[in-house]
């Protein structure tokens, strides 16, 4: 199970900073800055700058998303930003709005 | 209230709350409805609909708490109102103002104002001065 969880019915409004994994299920503004992966579920609504690892969103992000990894935009994703990483996915289905940024 | 073990104290996040892990800090309001399990910290406001768990390694600091109960093991200081059943647990730190209702465990460290609602013995009722009745 993932060190941190923020369930489909949780609302942050603020900053989130952590040196472990996130899981997201419910809303989140502000900012996520994580050194491990991060998981954007199907659901989960993100009007944040996201930082992390690996990095992967099925869910809405509106906000800048960067990796020091890769990032997976899964089928039924919704990403309005730019997204830099060194690896980029984008899935069939999935909604990307923004720059891709792979610093070559 | 006394109801709390150690062992449901340690409950995760289940369907619709969210855990917050040991390495991890918030700063800013968490609201929501579903339980809310701290093993990392969060400065500001928590507002949820459900259990507040302030596990050992946990600590909330900040404005106003409330929740349906508040189960502290960790660390808990709040300048504004913390609003619901609040159980100490024995090497805890709380520092509030507490409304709804508190069990402090034996070691427990606690300061601030509680404000609880309960029903007065019949022999002190309409004592005159102490009248309030509450939901209890």
């Amino acid at each position: 199970m993932a060190s941190t969880v923020i369930g489909a019915g949780i609302t942050i409004d603020g900053e989130i900073t952590t040196d472990e994994d996130v899981v997201v299920e419910g809303t989140i503004r502000g900012k996520l800055t994580a050194k491990d992966s991060v998981s954007i579920e199907a659901g989960a609504v993100v009007e944040a700058d996201v930082i992390g690892g690996p990095l992967t969103v099925a869910g809405t992000v509106t906000g800048n998303i960067t990796s020091s990894d890769r990032v997976d935009l899964q089928g039924g994703a919704k990403v309005i930003g730019n997204v830099k990483a060194t690896r980029i996915t984008i899935a069939d289905g999935a909604q990307f709005k923004g720059n891709v940024d792979m610093d070559v | 209230m006394a109801s709390h073990s150690r062992t449901s104290a340690r409950g995760n996040s289940g369907g619709g709350g969210a855990r917050i892990g040991s390495g991890a800090k918030i700063r800013g309001r968490v609201s929501g409805s579903g339980d809310l399990t701290v093993d990392g910290s969060i400065e500001g406001e928590v507002s949820v609909r459900g259990n507040l768990v302030v596990n050992e390694s946990g600590s909330v600091k900040g404005d106003a708490v409330d929740a349906d109960s508040i189960t502290v093991a960790g660390t808990l200081e709040a300048d504004g109102q913390v609003t619901g059943q609040l159980r100490v647990l024995v090497g805890s730190r709380v520092r509030c103002n507490v409304k709804g209702g508190i069990a402090l465990d034996e070691g427990a460290e606690f300061s601030g104002r509680i404000d609880a609602d309960f029903d007065l013995p019949p022999e002190l009722e309409g004592g005159g001065h102490s009248g309030r009745r509450g939901r209890n």
